[in-house]
């Protein structure tokens, strides 16, 4: 995959997406879908194991309505939500497989944030069927110190859709 | 406790043990993850149109299964399933499955949905029977029991 492709190319693809795709009710264009974590790693203090189902809400910076340069990725799992947030102006997006730092905020038994949560989107969909017009995505992304418990981490991928 | 019932309890024990290692259920290739129901086409009459945010499961054919792949489709307010037979491979026709959904009470579709499996990306193996991961997008005419109701699912799935 080419570098700088990451969620520039994501975006910027899918913001050629015609404007009918793009409910006006919501002021904003989401990509809502769902798909797992999984390979948790260290999450023994935290409970986690296994395989997760996640429904998930990105709402990238860039696409119509959205803010320009802050990016928000929900994770909703079982037991709580997730919310990842990252700002990057047009051009300094991390490339693909490199690791860059979120904000974090999370519902679980009470609202709180976490800190030195890292993020990396390992590939999307073929970027050809994205600017082909697809509609739809396959993400594959990890994560370290997921929910802010130190040392733990995890795998994902999502299948999600322009609404 | 006597040595009788004893015995008889070991015995429940082992006979309860020998049946879960031979379910079917634990035999079975399960994948789990999610994804979405969208890009709804000629569903107006239902009021189907944005995508919906869903958790699956997918249970791979096989002899237990009579070559089906079992496809369940969790919604917020109902499940789908979709029965597909195999192969689990991209074509380009439109191929005759079994469909129903739990919404008030469990019915299956009628008619019979047709499927169009568009992509099966399968992840650390060489075929879905051996694979990590599956992400799968495939389009759906007759869905939820209207015959031109058209509807893609995608999912991203991994080894239970």
């Amino acid at each position: 995959m080419q570098t700088r492709r990451l969620l520039s190319a994501f975006g910027l693809s899918l913001g050629l997406v015609s404007p009918a795709l793009v409910s006006p009710a919501l002021a904003a264009t989401d990509l809502r879908g769902g798909g797992f974590l999984t390979d948790f790693v260290g999450c023994e203090s935290a409970g986690w194991a296994g395989t997760a189902t996640i429904t998930s809400r990105w709402r990238l910076a860039g696409l119509p309505e959205n803010h320009a340069t802050l990016s928000r990725i929900t994770i909703l799992l079982n037991s709580g939500v997730i919310n990842y947030s990252f700002d990057f102006q047009p051009g300094d997006y991390p490339e693909l497989g490199e690791w860059f730092p979120v904000n974090t905020a999370l519902i679980f038994g009470s609202a709180g944030t976490a800190s030195d949560v890292q993020l990396r989107v390992l590939e999307t969909s073929p970027i050809d069927q994205v600017t082909d017009g697809a509609t739809t995505v396959f993400v594959a992304f990890e994560l370290q110190n997921f929910d802010g418990t130190p040392g733990c981490n995890a795998r994902g991928r999502v299948a999600l859709a322009v609404q | 406790m006597t040595l009788f019932s004893r015995t008889r309890l070991t015995l429940a024990g082992l006979v309860a043990a020998a049946t879960l290692s031979l379910s079917p259920a634990a035999m079975a290739q399960d994948f789990l993850g999610g994804g979405t129901i969208a890009e709804f086409s000629g569903c107006e009459e239902q009021g189907w149109s944005n995508p919906q945010m869903i958790r699956a499961r997918m249970r791979l054919a096989a002899t237990a299964t009579n070559g089906m792949n079992a496809l369940s489709l969790f919604l917020t307010d109902g499940t789908v399933t979709l029965t597909i037979p195999d192969p689990l491979a991209p074509g380009g026709t439109w191929r005759r499955i079994w469909g129903g959904a739990v919404w008030d009470e469990p019915g299956g579709w009628d008619p019979r949905p047709r499927v169009r499996i568009r992509n099966v990306f399968v992840i650390g193996g060489a075929t879905p029977a051996t694979a990590e991961d599956l992400l799968i997008r495939l389009r759906v005419r007759g869905f939820n029991w209207m015959p031109y109701c058209e509807a893609t699912v995608v999912l991203a799935l991994t080894r239970r």
